[in-house]
């Protein structure tokens, strides 16, 4: 098990280099904490090819001495903690999210969501519109005679 | 002096965001980008003179964030 191992930290640059373990962390916990950080420090990533462990070269953009620097790495460390846990916590609720996303959006289209139909008064053989019955049936010679029969005892 | 370079690794900075970056930047220097085989590779030269000392490492800033930016929007 490694936590992030520091290769480098040099306080009269001002420079620090810390290797990852991308098992550990994923590219996305790296990018949210190397960001967090951005406007305080110069940030360089790199890949280490003989081992693919990520290489991040932190820079503290005003030197001081070694306890600052240390800081500066130590709050590295936390907010890659800090991105990892998070990311953690929107992958188990994702479910719940897209659940919540997918009521709020039904609800303001007005919508109707699967369970709120009430089909008690719903017969599925119900066709006051007459759509099931086939055009040939519809249209036929006898249908269209009937109706016409219809139509001259209606005039008569 | 030489001229300062930068490599940043191709899996790590999107292709885009160093392009983005070379526009922010083309006024402050004159940039040529070579692709090696896992980093590009940026020579900056002609660097507008209050800007000698910083200016390769502003650039990596600008374009990690540019990646996470357009990384973010596309999920």
């Amino acid at each position: 098990m490694s936590d992030p191992s520091i290769l480098q930290l040099d306080p009269v640059t001002g420079v620090a280099e810390v290797a990852l373990e991308r098992n550990l962390y994923p590219l996305d916990v790296i990018y949210g904490a190397a960001y967090v950080l951005i406007d305080r420090a110069y940030l360089l990533l790199d890949r280490r090819p003989e081992d693919g462990r990520i290489v991040v070269r932190i820079e503290d953009r005003e030197p001081g001495d070694e306890t600052s620097l240390r800081a500066l790495v130590g709050e590295f460390s936390n907010e890659l903690l800090n991105q990892a846990l998070r990311r953690k916590i929107t992958r188990q609720n994702k479910v719940e999210l897209e659940a919540i996303v997918t009521q709020a959006l039904a609800g303001a289209t007005g919508a109707l969501l699967p369970g709120e139909i009430d089909d008690d008064d719903l017969d599925f053989l119900d066709d006051p519109l007459g759509i099931a019955v086939p055009w040939e049936e519809k249209f036929s010679k006898e249908a269209r005679a009937a109706a016409r029969a219809e139509d001259e005892q209606d005039g008569s | 002096m030489s001229a300062p370079v930068l490599r940043l690794h191709r899996k790590l900075y999107g292709a885009r965001a160093v392009g983005v970056a070379m526009e922010a930047f083309s006024e402050l220097a004159t940039i040529a980008l070579e692709r090696e085989e896992a980093h590009f590779r940026l020579t900056f030269t002609d660097i507008a003179p209050d800007f000698t000392d910083v200016l390769a490492r502003e650039f990596a800033n600008y374009a990690l964030a540019e990646t996470i930016e357009s990384r973010r929007q596309t999920g």
